[in-house]
């Protein structure tokens, strides 16, 4: 366990490091991952006609409906009361959104660095009843989570990161 | 003396109805989740949000946090502990949390007040950082651990794409039982004795794994590159890039595709 968090923390320094400004000679470029930004308020949670699922991420099941997670952007729900037909019936925009869980009429799911409480009694008007602060440190707004190698360096003046993706980076000053 | 006794009696019951009735709460099959009960939902095994009962757990980069939801429209967190590095998911079964992480295995067991208690820590040989989801039931814990993917952060020092089978018996000493190569294997998923592997470029995988020994492979979709899936019963939902798909395993001599929710590019 030690020489693991030896490593993590050389790992790191090393990003710390990597992050300062060096010069770089000639262009190069390489895999890594991109911050994607949002100027949208990512406190304000809205609801919306159904979209086509484009990021998908986790998903969650309750009751006959399948809660499909749009990668650092919300919620679809989508009827699964005749699996032959599921239809998508709803979207709720969350920024920062990767990770839901029911428990009878509320939903949770985090929004960047909250946590958010929806009342989804009725699918056809979602309302936030709570929302509680500052569950996870915003390090989403800082590098990618679980993942070693190069990324583009945040600029907050570009708005929210609401979720990083695999690109093609030119001169990459970021690294972890 | 005697009041002692009777005290640490009294203790033993409070315990073992705390245990029983935590379970009753919280012993979730598959096979029931269609009840609309008003409970809770059945999530993928990349899971970081857990709802068990009157108490909601998260897991974060790594730890993992305990709210309880006596007012389930107010979370208020009770507990915040550490767990290790690079925690990716957690999965529930029978009152106890298993957490998969980059650096191995963690059982912990749900305390009467709701808060995890560690049980034990299976660690992976470091250096590997593999991902790796996991699921359980009573006797056997399944665990997939992969490295091939190079956008992800996985297999930084390693190359290793398996599932793990360990004897869970004893939940203090969890005991690796048998590994199967695959190649690349993420989400995974259990109903009863049927064991399902997404595996990635190489299809969904389902077996009978009634014997962890000797794994019967029943289907194989070669076509879905299947990233996860949630086991319901009869249904199981499957996540992969280019559909939503949903698999009927009702009859398991015949186990086919229902229908796909598409994603667009």
């Amino acid at each position: 366990m030690k020489k693991n968090w030896f490593l993590l923390s050389l790992l790191f320094s090393i990003c710390l490091f990597s992050c300062i400004d060096e010069e770089v000679n000639e262009d190069w470029s390489t895999n890594g991952m991109r911050p994607v930004y949002s100027n949208a308020d990512w406190r304000v949670i809205s609801d919306s006609e159904p979209q086509n699922i484009r990021e998908l991420g986790k998903i969650y099941y309750k009751d006959g409906f399948i809660f499909v997670n749009e990668r650092g952007q919300g919620i679809h729900i989508i009827d699964n009361n005749d699996p032959l037909t599921p239809t998508p019936v709803r979207f709720i925009n969350i920024i920062g959104n990767y990770d839901i869980s029911i428990k009878g009429n509320y939903l949770y799911a985090d929004n960047v660095s909250d946590m958010v409480v929806l009342d989804i009694s009725n699918i056809n008007d979602i309302k936030m009843v709570n929302r509680v602060e500052d569950i996870y440190p915003a390090t989403q707004q800082q590098f990618p989570q679980n993942y070693n190698g190069f990324f583009e360096c945040v600029d907050p003046s570009k708005g929210t990161v609401i979720y990083w993706t695999n690109d093609i980076l030119k001169n990459p000053k970021c690294q972890i | 003396m005697k009041k002692w006794y009777i005290a640490l009696h009294l203790l033993a019951l409070a315990i073992l109805l705390g245990i029983s009735s935590c379970a009753d709460d919280i012993g979730f099959r598959s096979s029931e989740t269609a009840a609309a009960d008003g409970g809770t939902g059945i999530a993928g095994s990349y899971a970081r949000f857990l709802t068990i009962g009157d108490y909601l757990y998260i897991v974060d980069i790594d730890g993992i946090q305990t709210f309880s939801l006596s007012d389930p429209s107010l979370p208020v967190k009770i507990d915040d502990q550490t767990i290790g590095e690079q925690i990716e998911s957690i999965f529930h079964h029978n009152g106890n949390l298993f957490i998969g992480s980059g650096s191995g295995l963690f059982i912990y067991q749900i305390q009467s007040d709701g808060i995890p208690t560690k049980k034990s820590e299976y660690s992976y040989d470091f250096p590997v950082l593999p991902c790796d989801p996991v699921v359980a039931n009573d006797t056997y814990a399944y665990v997939t651990l992969h490295t091939r993917n190079d956008s992800s952060p996985c297999g930084l020092f390693a190359t290793i794409n398996e599932l793990r089978i360990f004897n869970i018996t004893d939940i203090e000493n969890p005991e690796l039982l048998v590994t199967y190569p695959m190649f690349n294997p993420k989400g995974v998923g259990l109903d009863g004795t049927t064991l399902f592997v997404c595996d990635d470029e190489d299809g969904l995988k389902i077996f009978d794994a009634a014997d962890p020994f000797n794994l019967i492979q029943l289907q194989h979709f070669t076509d879905i590159q299947a990233f996860d899936v949630i086991p319901l019963g009869d249904l199981a939902l499957v996540v992969a890039p280019d559909n939503v798909y949903q698999i009927d395993y009702s009859d398991l001599a015949d186990i086919k595709e229902l229908s796909r929710i598409p994603i667009l590019p």
